[in-house]
């Protein structure tokens, strides 16, 4: 009897302290709301800004890709080459050769400019396509030679096949095969015209896969564009931190029963809220302006949002060592252009460098900051339809990151402006 | 009220900046339900020791005790226990007064409907109940600082720290301050430790008064104790009708007990302790030398006086 009332009081207790752990970091986080929302400034930050941009960046880049001078094509050479009396000829590596010396010039006296620059691997497979092709190179075509490709150039009857792989649906694809299409007949014209012979066919089997869009630059960019309204968060969260230091309203709350967890917990719910309503936001504009993106939605908005976190991170370690807003803010606009700077590389298709590698999952240098990830990981989502089993090991990642992220920001408050001073 | 709410041992406090011993060796007892107030000038060490006793500040070295028990920040109770009221109001400006009190009571714990009643009780005994759906920085600045001290006692602290919370107010609001806390102290058995250049406040609202200066407690007792003991006394201004000569001045020094006299011009200025008591036996002597006095000025002693004697120093506003 004595035991099952000692049981009832703790569990009493407990639901009594985890009642209170809710509605303290609800109420925080609800004080936050209040007092952001009813902040003209803090509207122009979180919400214009980023909502001007994305429209400026819709009314310029909303157009279809401009025609692509230099094609960049993943080579898999999987020719064995062929062996006639004592000679061994190596077709597959002379066609991409051909291709890798093709140049054009442009104006008279500018240096003359390779049509195709070329990636070769040696293994092919579904993953190699999804990274190699739309991560690490950007590339727009990919090229299959084939194991006999020197034995069918060199036996005449029959016609000399080689597979490329793209999405048809993109301008550049098309381009791409065109040109690609020319050089390789001739090619195999001239190959074996000096073989002794112009017989034969030859023939490009194509293999389309759906998975990009009628793509614009517009359509590449609008992850990053997103992304970096998020990244406006850093500025808001450290400077309303930071000011709750420089009037003192940080030190009235050191003084009652909360603890950091409350107050973190309580700021980072304010800004997923905000994060919600600029995703949605950001989302809607670049609907608006013919986002063509066959993803999941709700899959990229869970991405930015789980990103954003890291983002109230940030602000939460720059307010640690910031003693008034306008220096937070400062510093925040400092730390925020670099970043702006980096959520475009993988959208220009800078490649990164690797730092560690699991299952042959490659987690990059850049990769330590969310935003990079998470550019990556939405583009994956909207421009070339991946789910979240294709990402497992990005979306992982980036919530290993975040959490990091938010464990430091947590430490570095309690320890520089929720402990008692030593002056 | 020989109960001690606060213990503090042997504190020091030296900010390693600039080497600067803010507090030096205090000890000091605060009892239960006393109102205690602390008189220093500026960089005294008043706002280092509040600072310390309610945890936004480490000391150096030496304890400090509640009920008993070593002052632990982190210790839920000990935050029950005590609130501050710092000189600076502080307060969330975009929230509304209801608002910012609802968030500091929340934290406490408070349940809602008992912190919904806790803050209606309070804004209508600090006249702000028609205030409460307003903007906190559309305040008067004596508005303001009232829900200053609202959001300091808002969870009903045993112990509470007034850091100079009578600064900028008006003489209205400041009596209607005072009346309170007297209140507040008195009905329900509260400590109140209060720092403040205010003399005549901390004079009238005090039980017993500390004087810090250079981090050390100069003295401490009751206003009138400190005001027999360190004061120089009264000042009795005695205008006499006729010209008189320094025999009368020897005459009161020789028959009145602690006196020190001068002359100047037609007036006698006797300064003493208790001037009242001796005004019979002054006036007697005067009028046994066939001398009238025409007029009579009586400057009490005051707690001004005591904290200039002991510190050497006027006492300013920070």
């Amino acid at each position: 009897m004595k035991d099952k009332d000692n049981f009832k009081n703790k569990l009493a207790s407990l639901t009594k302290n985890i009642g209170y752990e809710f509605r303290t970091t609800f109420t925080i986080s609800i004080k936050y709301l209040k007092e952001i929302f009813r902040s003209k400034l803090f509207l122009i930050i979180a919400i214009m800004l980023p909502a001007v941009l994305m429209i400026f960046m819709g009314v310029i880049f909303g157009g279809p890709i401009s025609a692509v001078q230099s094609y960049n094509i993943l080579v898999i050479n999987e020719d064995i080459g062929y062996t006639n009396d004592t000679t061994t000829y190596q077709f597959g590596e002379s066609l991409i050769n051909t291709l890798g010396n093709v140049t054009y010039p442009l104006e008279e006296g500018e240096v003359p400019m390779n049509i195709f620059y070329i990636f070769e691997t040696d293994v092919y497979n579904q993953s190699t396509e999804d990274f190699l092709i739309y991560e690490e190179h950007g590339l727009h075509l990919t090229l299959i030679i084939p194991e006999n490709f020197s034995e069918v150039v060199f036996n005449f009857d029959n016609d000399v096949r080689v597979t490329v792989v793209g999405d048809p649906l993109t301008g550049v694809y098309q381009n791409s095969v065109s040109t690609f299409t020319t050089i390789y007949n001739e090619f195999v014209d001239a190959v074996r015209f000096s073989l002794g012979d112009d017989t034969g066919q030859s023939v490009i089997e194509e293999h389309h896969i759906g998975i990009v869009g009628n793509t614009t630059v517009f359509d590449l960019m609008v992850p990053g564009f997103v992304i970096i309204g998020i990244v406006m968060n850093i500025v808001f969260v450290s400077t309303i931190l930071t000011e709750e230091y420089e009037l003192k309203t940080l030190e009235k709350l050191q003084l009652t029963p909360m603890r950091t967890i409350h107050l973190i917990g309580g700021l980072s719910l304010t800004q997923l809220f905000v994060a919600l309503v600029q995703i949605i936001v950001l989302f809607a504009l670049s609907l608006a302006f013919g986002y063509n993106a066959i993803g999941s939605y709700v899959l990229a908005g869970v991405i930015v949002w789980i990103m954003s976190l890291s983002m109230s991170a940030i602000g939460m370690m720059i307010a640690a060592f910031s003693k008034k807003g306008t220096i937070a803010s400062s510093i925040s606009s400092v730390v925020a252009i670099p970043l702006y700077m980096i959520t475009f590389f993988p959208v220009w298709g800078i490649e990164t460098i690797p730092m560690f590698q699991i299952n042959g999952n490659v987690f990059g240098v850049f990769d330590i900051l969310p935003t990079n990830l998470a550019t990556r990981m939405v583009n994956q989502v909207m421009i070339y339809g991946q789910t979240l089993s294709d990402l497992t090991f990005e979306f992982v990642s980036l919530i290993i990151v975040t959490v990091i992220y938010l464990a430091i920001g947590l430490v570095l408050v309690s320890i520089f402006k929720l402990r008692p001073k030593k002056e | 009220m020989t109960e001690t709410a606060i213990q503090i041992q042997n504190l020091t406090k030296i900010y390693s900046t600039n080497n600067l011993k803010a507090i030096d060796s205090l000890d000091l007892a605060i009892y239960k339900g006393e109102i205690f107030g602390l008189l220093g000038p500026n960089g005294a060490g008043k706002t280092s020791l509040i600072r310390m006793l309610v945890g936004l500040l480490k000391s150096s070295s030496g304890q400090i005790l509640f009920d008993g028990d070593e002052l632990n920040i982190n210790s839920s109770r000990l935050k029950h226990h005590i609130g501050y009221v710092p000189q600076e109001a502080a307060f969330w400006k975009n929230l509304t007064v209801y608002e910012n009190l609802n968030v500091i009571g929340t934290t406490y714990n408070i349940p809602s409907k008992e912190l919904k009643e806790r803050i209606n009780h309070l804004l209508e005994g600090l006249y702000l109940i028609d205030q409460k759906k307003k903007l906190a920085s559309k305040l008067s600045g004596g508005m303001q600082r009232r829900l200053n001290l609202a959001m300091g006692m808002i969870h009903n602290p045993q112990i509470l720290f007034l850091d100079e919370v009578f600064v900028g107010l008006d003489p209205q609001t400041r009596n209607y301050l005072y009346d309170y806390l007297r209140d507040f102290a008195s009905k329900e058995n509260k400590t109140i430790i209060i720092t403040s250049h205010l003399m005549e406040i901390v004079d009238a609202l005090s039980d017993r008064v500390g004087i810090l200066d250079l981090g050390k407690m100069l003295a401490v007792d009751t206003p009138e104790n400190l005001k027999n003991t360190h004061g120089k006394g009264d000042i009795l201004e005695l205008e006499i009708d006729k010209e008189f000569d320094e025999d009368l001045l020897n005459k009161i020094e020789k028959s009145v007990k602690d006196v020190s006299v001068e002359k100047k011009d037609q007036d006698i200025f006797i300064k003493t302790l208790n001037a009242i008591a001796k005004i019979p036996e002054i006036l007697n002597i005067i009028e046994g030398e066939g001398l009238t006095v025409s007029d009579v000025k009586l400057t009490k002693q005051s707690l001004e006086t005591v904290f200039i004697s002991l510190t050497g120093k006027e006492l300013r506003g920070d």
